[in-house]
Formats: structure tokens, sequence, C-alpha cells
């Protein structure tokens, strides 16, 4: 396990968020999935089996990913979740792409890249002003 | 219909409070990794998730899907807040830039 240190900038802590999101979004898919199926046939508990284990998983990551970076940040890049909507409407459920959806996700990417940027110079910042505490 | 909105708007409050309390949680040192994760804070935070999704199951009894997911983008809102507040964390212009950004890129999406 990593020490907790939310401070300092982390590009592990981000790839942890960014697997924790692409495992809840296919968590998505098998909900839909389950949906389809008829209600308590093989199928079904196969797919709702696969949404709790995936819900399991996502609940380990997301507690790993809070240690390390600020809860407004992790939240704010669950808005990349539209992204994966999108990618996996089209390829399991070949589902059809608005432009309005496609504006509505460059925004949310927009969005959650300010919120990133941010985080990268305050960290940049906060890096800075310790080398220089050590220094002196 | 504005009896379920309101109910789908406290919902995500609570699912929020909940995201907080799971912070608290994560930040605070355990003796072990099960400890972690089996701890008063983080049962507690799941199990006001579990009342969050009943009653956003019931608020959909009277809100269109569609409006369900722009309602969502509330979180949005709530988190920043209640970070300020219980968490002490600076809200900076750039926050509330990339908020604006994401609620509006989710309203266009489901327009």
């Amino acid at each position: 396990m990593f020490p907790v240190n939310e401070k300092k900038f982390s590009i592990g802590a981000f790839v942890l968020l960014q697997i924790a999101l692409f495992i809840v979004s296919l968590g998505a898919v098998c909900s839909k999935m389950a949906g389809r199926q008829e209600f308590l046939s093989v199928k079904f508990f196969v797919f709702y089996g696969a949404l709790i284990l995936i819900l399991f998983v996502y609940a380990i990551l997301w507690q790993q990913v809070l240690k390390r970076i600020s809860l407004v940040i992790a939240y704010a890049c669950k808005g990349i979740g539209i992204i994966y909507g999108i990618i996996w409407g089209i390829v399991f459920f070949k589902e059809e792409i608005t432009w309005k959806m496609i504006a509505g996700a460059v925004l949310v990417l927009i969005g959650v890249y300010i919120f990133i940027f941010g985080e990268i110079k305050e960290s940049k910042k906060n890096n800075m002003d310790e080398e220089s505490g050590h220094n002196a | 219909m504005l009896k379920f909105i309101l109910i789908f708007l406290i919902s995500v409050f609570i699912s929020s409070v909940a995201q907080i309390i799971l912070k608290k949680s994560a930040v605070k040192k355990y003796d072990s990794v099960i400890r972690e994760y089996l701890n008063v804070r983080v049962i507690g935070a799941y199990s006001i998730f579990i009342l969050s999704t009943l009653l956003t199951m019931y608020a959909y009894t009277g809100v269109p899907l569609t409006l369900g997911t722009l309602l969502e983008a509330a979180g949005y809102i709530y988190i920043p807040l209640l970070c300020f507040f219980f968490l002490k964390e600076k809200i900076s212009p750039r926050m509330v830039l990339g908020s604006l950004f994401i609620i509006c890129g989710i309203i266009i999406y489901n327009l």
C-alpha cells in the first residue's frame, strides 16, 4: 500500500483513478446487459454478478484514489465516464451517437482538463516551495 | 413532479455527504488494510449510498431518465461546497470554471 500523501501530484494516483473509472464504466454495460435478460435467468445472474464484482473492485480502488487525490478532483474526473459511455454504446449496443453527445463530451473533457491542469500547477508550486524550504 | 425532483436532489446530496465520509476515512491511518475498509465510516458511507440508490429509484418514478442524468450533475456543485466546509479544501476559480464546463457538457449531452 502507498503512504497517505495527497498534496504531491502523483501520476500513479491518476492512473489508478482512470483504471477505476474504466472498470466502473463496464459495470454500466453489465447493468444494461442484465436488464435485457429474462429476470432470474442464468444470463441475468451472470451479468448481475459481474456488476456486483465490478462495483466491489471499484469501491476498493476508489478508497485508494481518495487517499491520494483531493475529492473535488477525483469527483470531477468521474465526468470522463461519459466518454466511456459513448464508446461502449457504439461497441456493445450499436447506439446512435449525435453531435450533441460529442459536443457535451468535449465540454466535459475540457472541464476535467481544467481541474487536472490546476492540480498539476498547484502541485509543482508545492514541490518548489518544499525544495526551497529544504535548501534554506 | 417537483416533489420527485426534490427527492432526487436530496438523494444526490446524501450521496455527496457519503463521499465526504469516505474521504475522511481514506486520509486516516489504520493498523491494517482490512481496517481501511472495515470501519464505521466506510460501512456508514456505503449504507448511505444504498439509501441514496433507493431514493433515486423512487424519484425516477416521477422524473424522466434524461432529467435524472441532469439532476445527478448537482453532485458537481455539492462536492466542492461540502469539501470547502468539511475538509477545508480551497475552491479555486479553476475549479468553478471546470465544474461549469462539466455541468454544461452533461446538459448538452442530454439535450
